[in-house]
């Protein structure tokens, strides 16, 4: 978010992660591993000089080299062999192998001045020195712990932007947020609480705007170790076995959630329920998978069949603020499983710890998020459910360390099709398979919200990504 | 005339700090960026 007021990217996505035309005004495949994207003309950056192929090709280089980056870009930038500049306006991208997801990978890397990129680090992106972008907003400064501030760039090659000056603050307490709204200190906010929302519907000085998220939310299980660590018998004593790897005790705890009620009563509506990694209504899912539907007795069932039918123990680990009321999530799917005999108790952290120690993998059962960058499905096939290959780049939020020989053969397959119809077959039969063999057990998607002071409109994003420049004054 | 003139100038201040309320924006967001650097991903997707 931070990002996408200064900076633009070669391709846009739009509300729905859709990808449209941004700094390249249009893409087309020239081969299975070649990519050509021509150029927008006339744009500048905020210096007044030129963006040109050159910015292009630089920054193709430094997104994936950030030194101590927490999540670096690299899986976007370390698949292409070559950056050919045709000329000024036309950039080639090229592949080892055919690959299809090009321009949705395009569509997450912000071009960065060469000019002013070259030897910057860090630091003087967060200083100022070297925020010379492309977008709507120019950078004014960032006072850490308070504010980010923008000022509107006048020579912004598309529409043009509304506000003079715009003051981002960061509001981490959910009630503190919403309380800055109804005071008037901020005019806009992003994610208000669940709880607020029935007030903020009926307040006539407030506007609401919200959409289905495109962030998942889902159980990762141990399915690799025999002995589990947060496993036990159902008197509570550590077991040699680990229940989790059998698909027929997967099948039995997602039986036992109650997704509606979970949509009801805890996310006060603003939740869906899931049966798979991305919405049905974006391209390349499975139109026809369901959530599996809330069945208490066909998971005892498949409990007693899979040898336990008296149950087992388990510990739920999640983050306590992290995703939209992911405690509460945690204590409801808790209370559901032990229903049926797979008495499980709670253990929920701040996400700074919680990542850490379920990437160091800590946990038997976690609940996690996942919101897919590219906007599309086979971001999150590769990076959760894939085999954890450090060399390959797959799995890399695996946490369960689920590992499936057949369905990585088919996520590969998919994305080195040579067409993007090939693609999203592959990655339809690949969804298929893993979701058959619940490789995670997803819970729902959020529904992302935004409040504001009347007057004001936005246009929701299923990315959750608040985006000053797409927030306007209501045309009367 | 003096009074006159502090009603005009009042109205002007007025009228200016309308247009500066029309002008700014105000945006509160749940969690701070770690960077500006456009190359480190931000929201992190999970």
């Amino acid at each position: 978010m931070m990002a996408t007021a200064v900076f633009d990217t070669l391709v846009y996505q739009d509300e729905f992660q859709n990808k449209v035309p941004g700094l390249a005004e249009s893409w087309k495949q020239l081969a299975p591993n070649e990519w050509e994207f021509k150029l927008r003309k006339g744009v500048k950056w905020n210096d007044g000089s030129p963006f040109t192929a050159a910015d292009v090709k630089f920054t193709m280089g430094r997104a994936g080299n950030v030194p101590n980056s927490p999540g670096s870009f690299g899986v976007y930038t370390k698949i292409l062999t070559d950056v050919e500049i045709v000329d000024d306006y036309t950039v080639r991208l090229k592949t080892k192998n055919a690959f299809p997801l090009m321009p949705d990978y395009m569509s997450v890397l912000y071009i960065v001045s060469k000019k002013h990129g070259e030897n910057a680090s860090t630091n003087d992106y967060n200083s100022g020195k070297a925020m010379v972008g492309t977008g709507p907003y120019k950078f004014v400064e960032w006072v850490k712990g308070d504010r980010i501030v923008y000022t509107k760039n006048p020579d912004y090659w598309g529409p043009k932007p509304e506000w003079d000056k715009v003051t981002v603050k960061p509001l981490t307490n959910t009630t503190a947020r919403v309380a800055a709204l109804l005071a008037g200190d901020v005019d806009f906010i992003e994610f208000p609480s669940t709880t607020d929302m029935g007030a903020l519907k009926k307040n006539p000085k407030i506007t609401l705007a919200q959409i289905g998220s495109n962030r998942l939310i889902y159980l990762h299980l141990d399915s690799d170790r025999d002995k589990s660590p947060f496993v036990t018998d159902a008197a509570g004593k550590p077991m040699d076995k680990n229940p989790l790897k059998d698909v027929r005790v997967r099948r039995a705890l997602s039986l036992a959630i109650d997704r509606k009620a979970i949509a009801d009563k805890v996310m006060e509506g603003l939740s869906v329920p899931a049966g798979q990694l991305m919405p049905s209504n974006v391209y390349a899912t499975v139109p026809d998978i369901k959530a599996d539907p809330y069945d208490a007795k066909k998971a005892k069932a498949l409990l007693a069949e899979a040898g336990y039918p008296n149950g087992f123990g388990l510990t739920l680990h999640g983050p306590n603020d992290r995703y939209v009321n992911d405690e509460k999530v945690c204590q409801a799917v808790a209370q559901m499983l032990s229903r049926i005999g797979v008495k499980t108790k709670v253990e929920t952290m701040p996400s700074n710890i919680f990542f850490q120690k379920g990437s160091a993998l800590e946990y038997s059962l976690l609940l996690v998020g996942w919101s897919s960058g590219t906007g599309e499905p086979s971001n999150p096939l590769r990076a959760l459910v894939q085999t954890y290959d450090k060399t390959k780049g797959t799995g890399s939020t695996n946490r369960g360390r689920y590992s499936n020989p057949a369905f990585d053969i088919l996520v590969d397959k998919a994305v080195s099709a040579s067409t993007r119809e090939e693609w999203a077959k592959g990655t339809q039969e690949a969804t298929k398979v893993v979701m058959n063999d619940l490789g995670l057990i997803p819970l729902h998607f959020q529904v992302n919200v935004w409040a504001m002071r009347k007057g004001l409109t936005y246009k929701a994003r299923a990315d959750e990504y608040t985006m000053i420049q797409s927030i306007h004054t209501a045309k009367k | 005339m003096r009074k006159l003139l502090g009603v005009v100038t009042a109205a002007a201040a007025i009228a200016l700090a309308g247009l500066a309320y029309a002008a700014d924006l105000k945006v509160g967001i749940m969690a701070e960026p770690n960077s500006m650097d456009p190359a480190l991903p931000y929201p992190q997707p999970q």
